[in-house]
């Protein structure tokens, strides 16, 4: 078989997709998907079901199915919850638009009861002011696992 | 009628594991025409299957009863239900272009041609893997303007 790959000016669908893409309704979709899916498969990886789960969170297996629905208003208070039930932490945090990166476990800069289990996002920062405050303190981090 | 291309994949996105085209068969592209409408008619749901596409073309495989459905045979139902219930149909290719996956298009309707619909991309499932084991066969991938 024989495969031609061209670039061509975009089509009125595809710059019509492009913003779709970027737009918020299709955001509030994918991240839905997301967490339903990353606690799906949390479930699979516990060995809990959809009922065992309602037991564990202590809500009715409706609940739970409309949780796992991703269709439903899901809660900060259900997912901690969801979470919770399958021995595992909610995290979240808010990234400046296009910035790229990944998570890294935060080493506590002070005393702390919770030592081990705070993520922060690292990007690759092109400039301090990107990340504000948080690029100064992982820099930081980073220079003293040099020393 | 002799086409250019006897297949023609429009690109629509590039996830980090999968592209997103739509398949043309012969000069035919039934899920870039129902994208079409329903971009003019019902851009919620546009914007939301939109949504959906990008999520699952950046994950190895993903499965969902409702809004990923598995319909047998490697096609799968992407359904919207509000404010309109609208269903895209598409499958995957891991392997024509070699390193690169694909998520293909192959159909759309509404809830009342589903039966039709479903039967639709099927037979243009079967007419695309069909053609791409023939030696003859020519198929046109048309990337994204801009992209790398």
């Amino acid at each position: 078989m024989k495969i031609t790959r061209t670039k061509t000016k975009a089509t009125k669908l595809q710059k019509a997709v492009s913003r779709a893409m970027e737009s918020v309704e299709a955001e509030i979709e994918y991240r839905k998907m997301e967490v339903v899916d990353l606690l799906a498969r949390r479930m699979k990886e516990q060995g809990v079901n959809k009922g065992e789960l309602a037991k564990r969170m202590g809500v009715a297996n409706s609940r739970v199915s409309m949780l796992l629905s991703g269709d439903s208003n899901l809660t900060i208070d259900s997912l901690v919850r969801a979470g919770r039930a399958v021995d595992a932490d909610l995290v979240q945090t808010f990234v400046p638009r296009g910035q790229k990166g990944v998570w890294v476990e935060r080493k506590p800069t002070v005393r702390s009861d919770r030592a081990g289990i705070v993520y922060q996002f690292q990007g690759k920062i092109s400039s301090s002011a990107d990340l504000g405050l948080a690029a100064t303190s992982v820099a930081r981090e980073d220079a003293e696992d040099a020393a | 009628m002799k086409y250019e291309f006897d297949i023609e994949l429009t690109t629509l996105h590039v996830g980090s594991v999968h592209r997103v085209v739509t398949l043309g068969l012969q000069g035919s592209d039934s899920a870039e025409s129902f994208l079409n409408d329903l971009e003019s008619q019902d851009k919620r749901s546009f914007k939301k299957i939109m949504g959906r596409l990008r999520y699952v073309s950046d994950v190895g495989s993903y499965e969902h009863k409702v809004k990923f459905r598995s319909l047998g045979g490697g096609l799968f139902e992407a359904k919207v239900m509000k404010p309109k219930a609208v269903r895209l149909y598409v499958f995957y290719d891991r392997k024509t272009l070699g390193d690169e996956s694909m998520i293909l298009a192959a159909h759309g309707g509404e809830k009342n041609s589903q039966k039709r619909d479903i039967e639709n991309a099927r037979k243009r499932k079967k007419r695309y893997e069909t053609l791409i084991k023939q030696r003859d066969t020519s198929l046109q991938l048309k990337e994204k303007d801009g992209e790398a």
